[in-house]
């Protein structure tokens, strides 16, 4: 099966009058389809930079990314970002800020606008198409935001830290939420994040980046017993801890000791 | 996560609040209907003072007018008719220079924040245009548009719409990146950009830019028909002050007075009626 992203030796360097920062180095991995893969790091090692070139915004200085096989710079309609924060404009009705990606890809459309409906209604906000954003909670706004990038269909969801933005119990309860959801729509998506319990309760695989400049240090597979299937129920497994020591490990040796998948094959 | 109070919740907790509450609500009131009063009599005083003051000759009525004698000229001229023509055309160019001043601020602004080296370039003339005193352009504008109502518009407009830019511009800049990039990420171009965020995420700012640029409009029409006109309330005072009515020209200030605060008053409400879309 063809990865539906792949890197191989992304280099990038931001340019400023006095110098040039290196702000990744070889970085190399990638996803397969229905994967859930979390990239963890010190801050400043360009995680959201990496995120940035997937998404086709800039291009990496060396080296090749390829979205189902293409350049990024083609592949935007196949691609949902999230973002940081959830960015609903504040002038628009809840409904119509769901519908913007689908009005700027010219695809507003009956049908979309239906799925739309129908995401809203399956993830409790169908009360609120006709409200403004600042009617509603962080959590409900972020899970609209979510609505927004899935309007699209997506193959591949970039999620740049989607819940740092939220207090403490939005964040488990959103995190829970947008993980399965992302798990039921069987969404490909990375997750970058510095919280490393959010990347373990959502990732099959998490891929630790060095400080910078970013490289990989080791990439963890993150098993569960088949039971275990939502983020809480990750939280509460004993498996939990053990993973959580061998990312705090990788992250804080110089040496990656862990041994596992060390390079990517 | 700022839940506004539903209004008509509010209104039933004003109902059956306490006494106390009514009494404070009641205070609030009688402080407003004060004030208001205060500004009826302020006005009172003056203009009786005014007209005091040039019955028992401490003013001179012949240089200063009186409330009384602007009152009869502005009777004699409604009964004409010829005062609307006046107040019509000054209203009718402040409005058509205002909209041209807001459109081609909007305009360039835009233009100029979706190129940066533009606006890099054209920065410093902007500033030196924007505090240049555009009434040194108005005898150079009748040499080139003629003694007519385009030097006015464009006088007018010279007046308003570099500060526009200025305003627009340094307001676009402060967009969220984040909120571009958004856009950018659901596959938007600069086009959609300006279409979904600059330009709507402006309005409060573009508003409160036209607060200030229809009293600027009005400033350069009176300067351009202080120059180039035969009619409007510009050249009525010029001209009552060239044959020493007197009466004409406060009269005529009045009036301006009066149209400043209303041309003010209908961009408040316009503003009032854009705020409470979002809340």
């Amino acid at each position: 099966m063809r990865p539906v992203l792949e890197l191989s030796q992304v280099s990038f360097s931001y340019h400023l009058r006095e110098r040039e920062v290196l702000a990744l180095k070889d970085v190399s991995f990638h996803v397969d389809a229905g994967e859930f893969v979390a990239i963890v790091g010190p801050s400043g090692c360009g995680k959201s930079t990496l995120l940035s070139m997937i998404a086709g915004l800039i291009s990496p200085g060396n080296g090749i990314i390829r979205v189902d096989g293409l350049s990024p710079v083609h592949t935007v309609n196949l691609i949902g970002y999230m973002l940081q924060k959830d960015h609903l404009l504040e002038w628009r009705r809840m409904f119509d800020n769901m519908c913007l990606g689908l009005e700027i890809r010219g695809i507003n459309d009956k049908k979309h606008q239906d799925g739309v409906r129908q995401m809203m209604s399956a993830y409790g906000l169908e009360q609120f198409a006709e409200s403004y954003p600042s009617a509603l909670s962080g959590g409900m706004r972020q899970r609209a935001a979510l609505i927004r990038t899935l309007a699209l269909e997506p193959e591949l969801l970039l999620l740049d830290e989607p819940f740092s933005a939220l207090d403490y119990l939005t964040r488990l309860e959103v995190g829970d939420d947008i993980g399965q959801i992302i798990r039921k729509t069987r969404k490909t998506a990375l997750l970058v994040t510095h919280d490393l319990s959010e990347a373990i309760s959502l990732a099959d695989r998490i891929i630790v980046l060095t400080g910078r400049p970013g490289t990989v240090k080791c990439v963890i597979d993150v098993g569960f017993p088949e039971q275990v299937r939502t983020s809480l129920q990750r939280r509460n497994s004993p498996e939990f801890s053990g993973h959580f020591n061998r990312v705090w490990t990788a992250l804080n040796n110089t040496e990656c000791e862990v041994g596992q998948n060390e390079k990517e094959s | 996560m700022k839940k506004k109070a539903n209004p008509k919740q509010s209104v039933k907790q004003l109902q059956t609040s306490s006494a106390a509450q009514a009494a404070y609500v009641k205070s609030l009131k009688t402080r407003e209907q004060r004030i208001i009063l205060i500004r009826i009599i302020l006005l009172l005083v003056l203009v009786g003072a005014w007209e005091i003051g040039a019955r028992t000759g401490a003013l001179n009525a012949f240089v200063f007018s009186s409330p009384w004698r602007m009152t009869k000229t502005f009777w004699d001229m409604t009964a004409d008719g010829s005062l609307f023509l006046h107040i019509g055309i000054t209203l009718g160019e402040t409005l058509l220079s205002f909209l041209i001043t807001m459109l081609i601020g909007i305009a360039t602004a835009v233009l100029l924040w979706c190129s940066r080296s533009l606006s890099d370039v054209l920065e410093p003339y902007v500033v030196m245009l924007n505090s240049l005193p555009k009434s040194a352009l108005a005898p150079v504008l009748i040499v080139w548009l003629g003694n007519n109502i385009r030097t006015i518009i464009v006088a007018a407009v010279s007046v308003a719409v570099f500060g526009c830019i200025m305003t627009l511009y340094t307001g676009f800049r402060e967009m969220d990146e984040d909120k571009l990039k958004l856009i950018r990420t659901l596959g938007g171009g600069k086009r959609e950009i300006v279409a979904k965020v600059l330009i709507p995420g402006s309005i409060p700012l573009i508003v409160s830019s036209m607060k200030v640029n229809i009293g600027l409009c009005l400033v350069g029409v009176i300067i351009g028909e202080f120059l180039a006109a035969n009619c409007g309330l510009g050249y009525l005072i010029i001209y009552g002050s060239q044959v020493f009515k007197l009466d004409l020209v406060m009269m005529s200030i009045v009036i301006l007075c009066v149209i400043s605060a209303g041309l003010y008053l209908g961009v408040n409400a316009l503003e009032r009626e854009f705020g409470k879309e979002q809340k």
